[in-house]
């Protein structure tokens, strides 16, 4: 059993592309950052195993990636527990009529000739790769927080991770891909604390762009002037008397 | 001692940014120093200056090595002369959004992330070199900077993430499409009778610019901007992103005409800036929140500039510019006139703004020319180039420049209807009067729009610079 889940078979054959397919199904339709991160990260470390396999990308670049989506998901958990309760506004439809949408999606691009679509890819490829995309567009247009949007957009650069990794095998696309992972993840994790209202009066996070709330109103320089020269003639005043004041 | 331009200008800008991070808490004195030596330093590389390479740093002469080229991990950076014009508008915008921000404060984040943004935006036009076509690899570093950019436009209030949540997207989504286009373009230059490949690399690029432009329904982070974020860094980002799909679509176009040949694009143009156009007037009618009003102007001017992509020729690419030039103008009118009302009301919500243009003149003038220039009105900026606009669609389809006069005529309903509430005669007035240096500046973009309208032809020779940029 385990030489089969580690070996070769088993990474050729469609049994992980369908178990990517329904994780990246559920990071989208449940909304409970429980399930979603965990689900986001298999989806890559399982797709990027399949990548490395079938000879699509390098193999230090699958571990790579892997870091880089663990990175990314980290900085979306840290907002996540800093930011509870978890928003749940603009929430579409119940779960079933959510996953019912999501399957008519899925039996439309599985009607659809795909064959040379994507560049590289296998057919079997290319299909999983579409329903990362369809799966992440899901997300993105029911979504209304960032960190549906955040991880709905890490499914959409998952995807295009392996697309691109296959057709354009540069260093400089790495780096560009992993940039973009990192900064899209900081940029949801930080309008994740910014969409909780609550938060501000509860406790602040300590961030330093910029919570909480808008910048508060600066007095006029000349009052600056004379508050600093106050502490400039304090800090003298004690320089003047040593460590020992009388 | 002799400096490489690619690696001062980046590294200048960089530092200013760093020092404009550490002295954050004076942000206003801070912005207004950083838009001074921003200004000043796109001055010295539009004027003749440049050219030696001689420039003059607390009194010692520094030569600047302007023909350098710097190649870092496989990507080469080096200073073109097409490339000046689009240096020297962003560095200008920069310091202008810098300077107002000295005025009206956009969040202590704003001059740090809008210096490092135009230290980005330059790296992107020295960019000459790079394993793929540095033009397919613009829309993936726009997706990095458009995410830098969510700092500056949340400028750390709470709630209302919804704009910079969205401003992500079109970026995000369409730069993968543009690396699988450069794969067939590499096969296309193996083997240049494989038709199929030209095929699918002129869809891929079609789709991603058209993605990339943001026309309706993708437009939903420009209302939603403008409604909740500082009005000076939305127009700042907007037309800084804007400027780069611009220069992007005519620079592709114009390399790879089989863009043209394998996909509509003129046609899609036409639907997009059709429908955008429609769209902004319609809603704009609707709209009584100033912010708001004021994104459906910038998208109902956006969709003419769509439009008008789609017109055939160097005509087309010139009118392009002109509007994107009036769009410059009016944008910035009214983000400054928006910004000292936010400033003076503290929200952008319509009712404790009732009233505010007894109180605040200027600044609500600044605000209407501005905005209704964005819609073509008469005797504002963009009147002579919506104008002109119509007139080159109404010779392929008056039935097409009738639908966008009337879209237009929305916006200006919709500024009437403000005019209501912001003249309202029956409110009190609460608020202080118009600090001296705002209604200067409030003035001086009043001017400026103003002259624009009366004369517009100051702008031809912006025009003819920027085309020679285009090749």
């Amino acid at each position: 059993m385990i030489s089969f889940l580690f070996g070769t078979d088993f990474w050729s054959s469609s049994t992980p592309l369908l178990l990517i397919g329904l994780l990246a199904g559920l990071a989208v339709l449940v909304w409970d950052w429980r399930i979603s991160l965990p689900a986001t990260l298999f989806v890559q470390l399982l797709i990027g195993q399949v990548a490395v396999q079938r000879g699509l990308i390098p193999d230090e670049w699958g571990r790579v990636f892997a870091w880089v989506v663990v990175g990314c998901l980290l900085i979306l958990f840290l907002s996540a527990q800093q930011s509870a309760p978890v928003t749940t506004n603009g929430r579409v439809g119940t779960i079933m009529f959510r996953g019912l949408l999501l399957g008519l999606g899925g039996f439309l691009l599985n009607s659809v000739d795909l064959t040379n679509l994507l560049p590289l890819l296998d057919s079997q490829m290319t299909r999983t790769v579409l329903w990362l995309a369809l799966c992440a567009i899901f997300g993105i247009s029911t979504g209304e927080g960032a960190l549906q949007n955040g991880l709905a957009l890490l499914l959409w650069l998952i995807g295009a991770e392996i697309a691109l990794l296959a057709v354009t095998p540069a260093a400089v696309v790495v780096v560009v891909l992993g940039a973009v992972f990192l900064l899209v993840a900081l940029a949801c994790a930080y309008l994740l604390l910014a969409e909780n209202l609550a938060l501000a009066e509860n406790s602040p996070p300590i961030t330093d762009v910029v919570f909480p709330a808008d910048t508060p109103p600066q007095p006029p320089l000349n009052e600056k002037l004379v508050e600093w020269r106050l502490r400039l003639t304090d800090l003298v005043l004690r320089a003047q008397q040593g460590d020992n004041p009388r | 001692m002799i400096l490489p331009f690619p690696l001062v200008l980046p590294f200048g800008l960089l530092l200013l940014a760093l020092i404009a991070y550490l002295f954050r808490r004076m942000e206003r004195i801070v912005s207004g120093l950083a838009g001074l030596i921003t200004g000043v330093l796109a001055l010295w590389l539009l004027g003749d200056a440049s050219t030696e390479g001689v420039v003059q740093i607390l009194g010692r002469l520094v030569q600047v090595d302007m023909q350098a080229t710097i190649v870092r991990f496989d990507l080469t950076f080096h200073l073109t002369p097409t490339a000046v014009p689009f240096l020297g508008l962003t560095l200008l915008l920069t310091a202008a959004a810098l300077l107002l921000n000295g005025l009206a404060g956009q969040g202590r984040s704003f001059p740090p992330f809008a210096l490092a943004l135009a230290c980005g935006y330059c790296l992107l036009l020295l960019l000459t070199d790079a394993p793929i076509n540095p033009l397919l690899l613009t829309p993936a570093l726009l997706a990095v900077l458009t995410a830098l950019g969510v700092y500056a436009l949340q400028a750390g209030r709470l709630g209302g993430t919804l704009g910079p949540l969205r401003s992500l997207l079109p970026p995000l989504i369409a730069f993968p499409l543009f690396i699988l286009a450069s794969w067939h373009i590499d096969s296309l230059s193996i083997n240049p009778q494989d038709t199929l490949a030209g095929v699918a690399a002129a869809r891929f690029l079609g789709v991603g610019l058209l993605l990339l432009l943001a026309p309706v329904p993708l437009h939903s982070a420009g209302p939603a901007l403008a409604e909740n974020s500082p009005p000076i860094a939305v127009a700042f980002l907007l037309l800084l992103y804007q400027l780069a799909c611009l220069t992007l679509l005519l620079r592709l176009t114009a390399l790879f005409p089989f863009i043209g040949e394998n996909f509509a694009l003129s046609l899609w143009l036409t639907g997009a800036g059709l429908l955008t156009a429609v769209w902004g007037g319609v809603a704009a009618a609707g709209s009584s929140h100033p912010g708001r009003l004021w994104g459906y102007a910038l998208l109902h001017d956006w969709g003419l500039i769509l439009l008008m992509l789609a017109a055939p020729g160097n005509s087309g690419a010139a009118l392009v510019i002109f509007l994107f030039g009036l769009r410059i103008l009016s944008t910035l009118a009214s983000a400054v006139g928006l910004a000292n009302l936010r400033q003076a009301a503290g929200s952008l919500e319509p009712s404790p703004m009732r009233g505010i243009g007894r109180a605040l003149p200027w600044s609500t003038s600044a605000y209407l020319l501005g905005g209704l220039g964005l819609a073509g009105f008469p005797l504002s900026a963009g009147f002579t180039g919506h104008w002109a606009a119509l007139q080159t669609v109404a010779q392929t389809d008056w039935r097409v420049a009738a639908i966008v006069l009337i879209a237009s005529g929305g916006i200006v309903v919709g500024f009437v209807r403000l005019i209501r509430i912001l003249y309202d005669p029956r409110s009190l007035p609460t608020y202080n009067p118009e600090p001296l240096p705002n209604t200067l500046v409030a003035l001086a973009a009043i001017l400026v729009v103003s002259g624009a309208a009366l004369s517009p032809q100051t702008f031809s020779g912006f025009v003819s610079w920027m085309m020679m940029a285009f090749g």
